[in-house]
């Protein structure tokens, strides 16, 4: 059931997206920012499946709820092969950006809010008072990553399944929470997704599965197809927010 | 039922046809460019488009189609053929200001092109100062096919850039890319028809899997331009 609020909250968040603003980050305007707080997004809670124009969403009622039971099935089923490799996206994203940004030239404090929502943070004054955000207060500005359970997508019933991560950063001043830097990207599967223009990031062609049993026969050759797109998202999120050169 | 069916590959076809047609048009359109434009000799030949920012501090924007622009002029290469390039003398607004460049993937969805630009930035005497690379571009999920896009800023320590030109970029500064629609169907039509059994079917039949696509740069195409005052937005403005 959770599976399927968050396959359903991505939905969401892709659909409802029209009215968010990107900020590039001038680093000229802002070379004083030199130490970064980077702030750990909720942990996922495992790898799911989305199939993407099912003919029982086209079936009212009824067909959205057989969609949400099928989906709800194969994302166990994925989850319960990979659950052993022990892999987690939001450890393996943070620990990526965390280094990405030190070689750009960045101090980086990383920062667990143990946070429940999958958003960025609304309001950082209601954890001002927080013992684990203590070490942000020292830094100059704080880099927020939101990230959801990385999802093997299929464009239909009859297509291959590709990876899926969908991260947003924002970067926001400390002294005044002006928003420095906003971004989104996608890995792997690229939803039509209107005004939101993430960053795209492609997959390997060889991490595309035909169905649900190559899905799983190898966890490993599986895993691979995602965690490949972790560094490569670090490196493009680094390079957009890398610190002037002094 | 086999009627709804040859109505979905009728339409198909059509398609097909439709974005063949656009494919070869963008080609043809961008080889009549390159014979038809002025060739001048330098950057300083150009003739320069005025960059205002109305009253003094508002964003513009602006879309140029290199393909039927006809005021559009060549500028001679040190080495290789002439380029299609465009001039433009840069606002002198107080504070600093974004400069963002963006072009949409065209041609047919089999060969998906599209025009690589490169900013470059002039001081008085026409010396460049600095320009983009394609490590500066981004790829998005825009439109049908998505588009790539750049953004620079011209701060304090720029004031002495007058003029922007946007050239293609070198084609050997570009490197072959993965397509942004790889791997990736349509999205699926609904036919104009009361029948849900016709939509289902249309929707299942357009979403096979399809081969990687490679991206490949363009000549000439169309982009837009806008250049924006630097102003951050604190959160929950």
């Amino acid at each position: 059931m959770k599976r399927l609020f968050v396959l359903i909250l991505v939905a969401i968040n892709f659909a409802g997206c029209a009215t968010i603003e990107k900020q590039a980050f001038n680093r000229e305007a802002n070379a004083t920012v030199r130490k970064v707080a980077l702030i750990e997004p909720r942990p996922t809670t495992g790898f799911g499946i989305s199939i993407q124009n099912h003919p029982a969403l086209h079936l009212g009622l009824i067909g959205a709820l057989a969609y949400a039971t099928e989906m709800t099935s194969k994302s166990n089923s994925l989850d319960a092969a990979m659950k052993p490799l022990g892999w987690s996206l939001t450890e393996a994203l943070t620990a990526a950006v965390a280094e990405e940004l030190t070689k750009s030239g960045y101090e980086v404090v990383r920062i667990d809010l143990k946070r429940d929502a999958l958003t960025l943070v609304k309001d950082y004054a209601e954890y001002k008072s927080n013992p684990a955000f203590a070490p942000a207060l020292s830094a100059d500005a704080w880099i927020d990553l939101a990230t959801r359970d990385p999802l093997y997508i299929a464009n239909g019933p009859t297509s291959d399944y590709l990876p899926s991560i969908g991260v947003t950063v924002r970067m926001v001043s400390a002294k005044d929470q002006a928003v420095l830097y906003r971004e989104d990207f996608l890995y792997g599967y690229v939803f039509p997704m209107g005004r939101l223009q993430p960053v795209l990031v492609p997959s390997a062609p060889a991490y595309r599965f035909p169905n649900m049993a190559q899905l799983t026969a190898d966890p490993k050759r599986t895993l691979d197809g995602m965690a490949q797109g972790v560094p490569l998202l670090a490196k493009k999120i680094a390079e957009d927010i890398a610190p002037a050169r002094r | 039922m086999k009627c709804l069916s040859n109505l979905a590959l009728t339409a198909c076809l059509f398609i097909a046809v439709g974005c063949q047609t656009t494919a070869i048009g963008v080609a043809e359109q961008s080889a009549r460019q390159m014979a038809a434009t002025q060739t001048v000799a330098s950057f300083r030949d150009l003739k320069p488009v005025p960059i205002v920012l109305s009253n003094g501090n508002e964003p513009m924007q602006l879309s140029v189609n290199m393909l039927t622009d006809a005021t559009l002029q060549k500028v001679q290469q040190p080495e290789g053929e002439p380029i299609l390039a465009t001039l433009y003398s840069l606002p002198e607004p107080k504070t600093a200001y974004s400069v963002r460049i963006s072009a949409a993937v065209s041609g047919s969805r089999d060969h998906p092109t599209v025009y690589y630009p490169r900013m470059l930035f002039l001081d008085e005497a026409f010396i460049v100062t600095r320009y983009t690379t394609q490590n500066d571009f981004r790829f998005r999920a825009n439109g049908a096919n998505g588009a790539i896009s750049a953004t620079v800023f011209v701060n304090e320590g720029n004031r002495n850039e007058r003029y922007l030109v946007v050239l293609e970029e070198p084609a050997k500064g570009v490197t072959e890319q993965l397509s942004l629609i790889a791997g990736q169907a349509p999205p699926p039509m609904v036919l104009p028809l009361p029948l849900k059994l016709a939509e289902m079917m249309w929707v299942v039949g357009s979403t096979s899997n399809e081969p990687e696509r490679r991206l490949r740069a363009a000549r000439a195409g169309v982009y837009e331009l806008s250049f924006a005052p630097y102003r951050t937005k604190r959160l929950g403005e």
